[in-house]
């Protein structure tokens, strides 16, 4: 309150004595007519300048937070330099400001230009408005508490307007020179404060890394929070705890210009006046084409915000992010990280209805904890690109979504190499291909399905879900097409609906009867195209992939190897096989990934797949498998180690291909 | 069964134990400023050492609990078996003085090292012992690994003998790993590692949880009861007497296995309902001890000398002659002895009958398997207790001897 009341106060102040010198020079010329031009000419700067300040605060509540951060930053190097520039000015300035403007004003009604007095106050109140815009969103964003900064400056403005008012009616003698040193002291705090904020936000937004560790702690003399801390800080500029940095460049800013303020002026005043006189419309110029410069380059500078999501690069080390669940949802329910390898840490506070944390992109689920009871902590990794992504804890009250804001550039996700791409292009034709062999499986299954021809379709049941069963876990990244595709009873929520294949394959084996189907097996067709879509535009990384096949194998080893996963027509074994191909298929797209990291761990894995098809192929019957029940518990036991002697080498492929 | 193709001992050590090997180093300092273990004398603090002349774990006062774990070998190649023995010996290094077998954060796409599940817990006495069963010297007649002319000259499967009621899935085992310790935690966290170290060259055969110790092996401790209410090891061989230790349990041939051990485990269900049902004098007719005491009947103290000869009034053996201690005592096997060091367990419910799964995981060590198949061929055919018990899974392995430091691993000695 106190920074913004100075800022209102002195701006407003020097904005309202030129508008007062006009117009007292005006009323001593008795053309009082000419006033309502210059307030026409104030009235256009204030409103430009208010316009300016609402984009330049918008601007930065609607970018991403650590863009905010940069913008910040921005604005207040911007508002450092011209309060500094303003500071340097006045000093020199202030003896002789009063004749300066009464010549100039002279100079316009000489030419009987109304235009050039609207001129005068339009750009005295422009330059001195923008310059109290910038330093008040500075200031605004620097404080924690916006309706009493907004108090401050407001009630600094209205005692500007009504010194300045003062002096036009001759009532109010003010000492500039002296005024303009005090509180060219106190700006100077203030400068120093926003300079020491700016690199604190530089830190934020990921531009600055250097000096961070506390140079000092006061909050023990000035808590947290409480008032003695809000006026430290309001007062002195800087947090109770700054970072060596912050204090430095702190202390670098505000001695020089301290010292600058308070020395005794040398300017000679005739040498002064003279100079002046000439220089005045060149230094007017040059402030205003700075300042509108300084707007624009931060308007500039948000823009490029918004193109490119800029940024300078943030060591590529892994983020991890603490996300607890609580009835109300997740906290926090906003986060904010670099991009790049992130990993949620997820705890519980030990509610009851809130036990899974996911981050979606649209509707894929991008990485999910489930299951996070209390005294549990969870950690799921992702590798998260620039942009904005939503987070939610199923469950939640208050805070059931909340949002996702990945900052920085798109290179931190790791670089992407020739083989990177390749691996992904051959996974995602692989991809391609499967879900286009799927929809016509599908459809004519769900033909039969819908003709009533019970044989047929059972015949059909396990070779139409093959080509699924092989890229199930990019279908599971659409959070919603799995359950609808390939739910199993008793994952199916209460009120929910069972569809998919599982429902069907109930029908058929349980009910032998196809009756009540028909639209469940539109509701199929419709669903294994819109995957067949979807994947169109998917986006992969060789770790993706790499987790493909890790996922299929655990799909295998839960569900397959125990026979739950058709646990009415007993086709597991197809469902085992396809999900190990599918694997297989993902493994092989990333291997020459791997093979530059580790060619001896490439060379483990493979002969191991060959190894669980062998160990698959004794139970091959016609076109598919014999019944999961047919297998004895040696059998399973030694598919089952045939698996595990897979999936434990294959389990460290992610981390050597991520990049 | 899959063949591994190709599989390299560096590989193995990469994927599963580099981080143990990082922990052998501490753990050769912790041993070395606690002296060796070859006394089995109680330590001080809760680590045993790993390294010494014997293996820990058979020597060592018995802790309370255990997970023991066999393993098939998938691999025919002596190299994969000496690979396997190395990360095992140094991760059994890292486990033992409580560390981990390598880190649990770390890399964040890949899965942990270490599982995790003992951050935080003491190291709880763990004693890892490593057997090697019949099938890594041959196989089938067959000299699977090449290794059949260094088999230990006692180690043979356990023949056929009188009540044995087997079960084929209970039983065996090329490999064996007998984790003790105070925290069931701890032994589940060792043989969990140990398992994923042997991927892919071993998979696990059969496992025993055993949540109780039922045996003494050191004058420190004492005599615990077994499910049947009874004191079991009053009369066992004590880690102290290392004269009777040296002539009964330690192996002293000139052979690699010097300085070894065989051990013999079998899985004893009991018929517990039954034995619940029996009258006090029958229990006690049929272990030959008072229940109470421990004593043998007719004495007071449960340490009192067995005397197999004592009558009571009505002429007859106070101890009768088909009770399990009369049958078991040495005077009536030859001065047969063995390390008894077996643990009480339950597995639930047999599901088909609905009665309680418990009984006693018998384990002995001895200098040769013939000792237990000498005193069980009596025991199995006279045993007033088989009415109560049941030999259902049984098994026999050679010990190799302690590993002296942390160049050696165990069974070196086999591959020198």
């Amino acid at each position: 309150m106190l920074s913004t009341f100075v800022i209102g106060l002195r701006e407003g102040l020097e904005a309202s004595l030129i508008v007062g010198i006009i117009a007292a020079f005006l009323a001593s010329q008795e053309r009082r007519d000419a006033l309502r031009w210059v307030w026409a000419g104030v009235a256009a700067a204030a409103s430009v300048c208010v316009a300016v300040g609402i984009a330049l605060h918008v601007a930065g509540e609607e970018l991403p937070r650590k863009q905010q951060e940069g913008l910040e930053t921005v604005i207040a190097v911007v508002a450092v330099a011209a309060v500094t520039w303003m500071i340097v000015w006045m000093k020199r300035h202030a003896p002789t400001l009063s004749r300066e403007l009464r010549e100039n004003t002279a100079a316009a009604l000489a030419t009987g230009s109304a235009l050039g007095l609207i001129g005068m106050a339009f750009l005295a109140v422009l330059r001195e408005g923008l310059e109290t815009a910038v330093f008040l969103v500075a200031a605004f964003n620097a404080s924690n508490d916006v309706a009493s900064s907004a108090i401050g400056a407001l009630l600094g403005l209205a005692l500007a307007i009504a010194i300045g008012y003062g002096i036009y009616a001759g009532g109010v003698k003010l000492n500039l020179t002296k005024f303009f040193k005090a509180t060219g002291v106190l700006l100077a705090f203030v400068a120093a404060g926003l300079l020491s904020k700016a690199l604190h936000t530089a830190h934020e937004a990921g531009w600055w890394n250097g000096l961070q560790d506390q140079a000092v702690n006061l909050s023990g003399l000035f808590p947290n929070g409480s008032i003695r801390a809000t006026l430290f800080t309001g007062i002195f500029g800087i947090d109770p705890r700054p970072s060596v940095g912050e204090l430095l460049i702190w202390a670098a800013y505000l001695v020089p210009v301290i010292a600058f303020v308070l020395a005794p002026a040398k300017a000679r005043p005739a040498a002064a006046a003279a100079a002046s006189a000439v220089q005045q419309p060149a230094i007017s110029g040059r402030a205003r084409n700075g300042l509108i410069g300084g707007a624009l380059l931060a308007f500039l500078a948000t823009g490029a915000f918004f193109a490119t999501a800029s940024g300078s690069s943030s060591p590529a080390g892994n983020e991890e992010v603490a996300v607890k669940l609580s009835d109300a949802g997740c906290e926090p329910a906003d986060l904010t990280v670099p991009a790049g390898p992130t990993t949620f840490v997820v705890s519980s506070d030990g509610a009851k209805e809130v036990t899974e944390f996911e981050v979606l992109d649209g509707s894929r689920i991008l990485v999910e904890a489930e299951n996070v009871a209390a005294g549990l902590e969870r950690s799921v990794s992702v590798t998260l690109k620039p942009g904005t992504y939503e987070t939610t804890c199923p469950g939640g009250t208050t805070a059931e979504m909340g949002t996702l804001t990945v900052t920085g550039d798109a290179d931190d996700a790791g670089t992407v190499t020739a083989e990177d791409e390749a691996a992904v292009a051959t996974y995602r034709t692989f991809l391609e291909e499967q879900t286009a062999i799927l929809t016509p499986r599908v459809e004519a299954f769900a033909a039969a399905v819908k003709a009533g021809d019970v044989a047929k379709a059972k015949r059909l049941f396990s070779s139409t879900r093959q080509p699924y069963e092989r890229v199930e876990p990019v279908a599971e990244a659409f959070g919603d097409l799995d359950p609808k595709i390939d739910i199993r009873i008793n994952d199916v929520g209460e009120g929910d609906e069972f569809t998919g294949f599982h429902r069907i394959e109930r029908e058929l084996w349980k009910e032998n009867s196809t009756a009540g189907l028909d639209a469940i097996a539109d509701q199929l067709v419709h669903d294994v195209k819109d995957l067949e879509q979807r994947v169109k535009t998917i986006e992969l990384e060789p770790a993706q992939v790499a987790n493909g096949a890790v996922e299929l194998l655990g799909e295998v080893s839960k569900s397959k190897i125990t026979g739950e996963e058709d646990r009415y027509s007993h086709t597991d074994l197809a469902d085992f096989e396809a999900n190990v191909e599918g694997a297989k298929a993902a493994f092989e797209a990333v291997r020459p990934v791997l093979v530059k990291q580790d060619a001896a761990l490439a060379d483990l894995i493979a002969p191991q797949f060959e190894a669980v098809f062998e160990a698959l192929a004794p139970y091959k019957s016609g076109d598919g498998f014999v019944s999961y029940t047919d297998l004895t518990s040696a059998d399973k036991r030694k598919l089952s180690g045939a698996l595990d002697r897979l999936a434990e080498p294959l389990s460290q492929v992610p981390a050597k291909v991520v990049g | 069964m899959a063949e591994p193709h190709g599989l390299t001992r560096r590989s193995l050590l990469r994927t599963g134990a580099a981080a143990g090997a990082g922990a052998a180093l501490g753990a050769g300092v912790a041993s070395a400023a606690r002296g060796s273990q070859d006394d089995g004398g109680a330590p001080g603090g809760d680590v045993i050492a790993f390294h010494g002349a014997h293996q820990a774990g058979i020597a060592t006062p018995a802790q309370d609990r255990l997970l023991f774990a066999t393993f098939d070998l998938l691999s025919d190649a002596a190299d994969d078996l000496e690979a396997l023995l190395r990360a095992w010996t140094r991760a059994a290094e890292a486990l033992t003085t409580g560390r981990a077998v390598g880190t649990v954060g770390g890399n964040p796409y890949a899965p942990p090292a270490d599982t995790g599940e003992a951050q935080g817990l003491r190291a709880a006495r763990l004693t890892l012992t490593f057997g090697l069963g019949p099938g890594v010297f041959e196989q089938g007649g067959r000299d699977r690994l090449g290794l059949r002319s260094q088999r230990p000259a006692h180690l043979a499967p356990i023949p056929a003998l009188p009540g044995d009621e087997l079960e084929p899935e209970r039983s065996g085992g090329d490999l064996c790993i007998q984790a003790c310790a105070d925290d069931p935690q701890v032994t589940f966290h060792a043989i969990r590692n140990l398992t994923r170290i042997a991927r892919p060259y071993a998979q696990l055969r059969w496992t025993q949880v055993g949540f109780g110790r039922t045996a003494r092996t050191s004058r420190t401790q004492a005599t615990p009861r077994n499910l049947m209410g009874f004191k079991d090891g009053t009369a066992n061989l004590v880690a102290e007497d290392r004269a009777a230790m040296d002539e009964h349990v330690w192996v002293g041939d000139d052979s690699w296995l010097r300085g070894g051990s065989y051990l013999v485990a079998r899985r004893i269900s009991m018929t517990i309902e039954s034995w619940d049902r029996a009258s006090l004098a029958d229990q006690e007719q049929t272990i030959g001890r008072e229940k109470v005491s421990g004593a043998p009947i007719g004495s007071a103290g449960e340490f009192d000398e067995l005397d197999l000869s004592k009558k009571g009034s009505d002429g007859k053996l106070l101890v009768p002659a088909d009770s399990h201690v009369a049958l078991a005592h040495p005077t009536r096997n030859g001065g047969i002895r063995i390390l008894r060091r077996g643990y009480s367990f339950t597995d639930g419910l047999q599901a088909d009958l609905g009665q309680l799964d418990a009984g006693l995981f018998f384990i002995a060590f001895m200098n040769s398997p013939e000792r237990f198949v000498t005193l069980q061929a009596q025991l199995g055919r006279k045993d007033a207790l088989n009415e109560y018990i049941r030999h259902v899974g049984s098994a026999v392995f050679a010990v190799p001897p302690g590993v002296g430091s942390s160049r050696g691993f165990i069974g070196d000695g086999l591959f020198a």
